[in-house]
């Protein structure tokens, strides 16, 4: 019996692409904006090297967010090609399931690394900063219910600080400052 | 467990299980140099859309994919011949195997073919080595599963290879790939897995790294028996627990020598009388038995591998080793009754005369073994009356 030979090329999720590539962009302008606006993200960024760069996305060719610490204390997001500058930290999920599952907030940054979804190429204690930047602007981005399942741990802040920078990290992403 | 002097153990396998664990596949192909597989599948892989599920999970890869579907088993050399051929000409450089039993087989010999360059297996099968570096192999098995998918062996057209390079690199558990087995697959199964697991823990090459691998097989197998014999609650996930099983197992059991159960299981399946599963069920607690009667295991840890930790602190210290055996045989019955007599208990349930022993005994004993005919044919006796040794009472 003769065998049938096809070549498979199993195509592209267009809405999936295109709600990760949307999420990426707002997350990386929100940690721009986080870092002018909260202390918390302020004294992770100031642990990093100078002009540092680090990167968030999805293999094999992307959507990413990139972002470059600027000055002493802030962050630049740059854009979302991960190969047009060099990167000091890429964060990147397998496929692009995993990180739609990590950003339909069905699964944590830390139960994705658990479950061998996310890879780190880099310095793990620069990444753990980055983890940390991730977690406090999604708590500031989303409303409590699903911030809780997009964070390992839901801090205790007071709560006007909270709507208040929530507002001002909005803003300031909206126009991108 | 007794720390070896000199040991040695490898197991060039990665498993990825659980949850979209074939989404990994082209990441894991990337990282081990593949651009463009052949993935192949057996007729039942179609049929039970576990092919549609491994192509359906690399969508979004970025990677062109070569894909030979329903590969007849009737003709295995012509299907390899075949598969070589269309490897060769359309440039592939890893293979993914989806489907089970004989058709790992098959990817096995596929793998080593193009690995040596050769055009047919006869120069390995007459005692050529082994290459120590093969093509890239992802094997992605069904719930239905002869435990040798992970292990390094190959049985290829009535010859057998054995060495850990044939093993696969790659092995992926997922629900969507399990199939749909019925009771009876998966108790084959379980079975295969236990046998691997016990045989690769009480073995004479046994080493504190192959029981981290053989003590969650056995466990995982028992559990799955405890399930399929009427025991307990079934849980949903239960395909998925006899594959990991069998994955372990075959892990666990990497290209050693295989055991006395193993030699009289395939011997038992060579006459056409049972399957090497029901074989190995029946056999396996009269193998034990008359390994503890020689002195050779510590059967007391027997209780806590196969029946778990909490069985055997609430057993008393003398009553552990019968215990132990008790518990196989019993599951064993249950076994029985379940199926309606499907699985045996004894080999004359499964249909063995016993002046076919002898025959038996003497050809288990041209595989690769240390044994005598003598004690297998004891052990047979044993078995086919379904007599205990009566060392433990």
């Amino acid at each position: 019996m003769e065998l049938h030979y096809r070549d498979v090329s199993p195509g592209r999720s267009y809405p999936q692409r295109a709600y990760l590539s949307i999420n990426l962009w707002f997350m990386g302008r929100a940690i721009q904006a986080a870092s002018r606006v909260d202390d918390r993200v302020r004294r992770e960024i100031r642990g990093l090297p100078p002009e540092f760069t680090f990167a968030l996305g999805i293999l094999p060719d992307g959507p990413y967010l990139v972002v470059r610490k600027q000055g002493k204390d802030s962050a630049r997001y740059i854009g979302r090609r991960i190969d047009a500058q060099p990167v000091d930290l890429a964060l990147s999920f397998k496929h692009l399931e995993a990180g739609f599952l990590t950003f339909t907030f069905r699964e944590n940054t830390s139960v994705a690394t658990a479950r061998d979804r996310l890879v780190v190429d880099g310095e793990v204690g620069y990444a753990c900063s980055v983890v940390r930047i991730l977690d406090i602007v999604q708590i500031y981005l989303l409303p409590k219910p699903i911030a809780r399942m997009a964070v390992k741990r839901y801090p205790h802040w007071p709560l006007g600080d909270k709507l208040i920078n929530r507002s001002r990290i909005y803003w300031r992403t909206l126009i991108g400052y | 467990m007794r720390v070896p002097n000199s040991m040695e153990f490898e197991c060039p396998v990665k498993i990825h299980c659980g949850d979209r664990a074939l989404n990994h596949i082209p990441f894991e192909l990337r990282a081990i140099g593949s651009a463009k597989p052949l993935v192949i599948g057996d007729e039942a892989a179609t049929r039970e859309n576990r092919m549609a599920a491994v192509l359906n999970a690399c969508r979004d890869a970025d990677m062109t994919m070569g894909v030979v579907e329903d590969v007849p088993l009737a003709d295995m050399t012509d299907s390899l011949l075949q598969l070589a051929a269309i490897y060769r000409d359309k440039d592939c450089d890893a293979i993914v195997a989806v489907g089970q039993e004989t058709f790992m087989d098959l990817a096995k010999a596929l793998n080593l073919l193009l690995s040596t360059g050769a055009d047919t297996l006869a120069p390995l099968a007459d005692g050529q080595t082994v290459p120590r570096t093969l093509n890239p192999l992802a094997v992605i098995p069904a719930a239905s599963a002869d435990g040798f998918e992970a292990s390094g062996y190959l049985h290829f057209e009535g010859h057998t290879l054995r060495s850990v390079h044939l093993m696969p690199q790659l092995l992926f558990l997922d629900p969507r790939a399990t199939g749909r087995p019925d009771d009876e697959a998966m108790v084959a199964t379980a079975l295969n897995a236990l046998t691997n697991g016990v045989e690769a823990y009480f073995g004479v090459d046994t080493n504190p790294i192959k029981a981290i691998y053989a003590r969650p097989a056995t466990l995982l197998a028992t559990e799955a028996l405890c399930v399929l014999a009427g025991r307990g609650t079934r849980a949903a996930d239960l395909a998925m627990t006899v594959t990991h099983a069998a994955a372990l197992g075959g892990c666990a059991l990497g290209g050693d020598r295989l055991s006395t159960t193993h030699c009289l299981a395939q011997a038992i399946a060579a006459t056409g009388k049972a399957s090497e599963a029901q074989a190995k069920g029946v056999l396996l607690s009269y193998v034990l038995e008359q390994r503890v009667l020689e002195g050779a295991m510590n059967v007391d840890v027997l209780l806590s591998l196969a029946g778990g930790n909490d069985r055997f602190a609430r057993t008393p210290e003398h009553q552990r080793g019968p215990a132990a055996i008790y518990f196989i045989r019993s599951l064993i019955n249950q076994l029985f009754e379940t199926s309606d007599g499907k699985i045996g208990r004894t080999l004359q349930d499964i249909g063995l005369t016993r002046s076919a022993l002898a025959a038996i005994a003497k050809s288990a004993c041209a595989d690769d073994t240390h044994e005598n005919p003598e004690v297998f044919e004891t052990i047979l006796t044993h078995a086919w009356e379904g007599r205990p040794f009566g060392c433990m009472t």
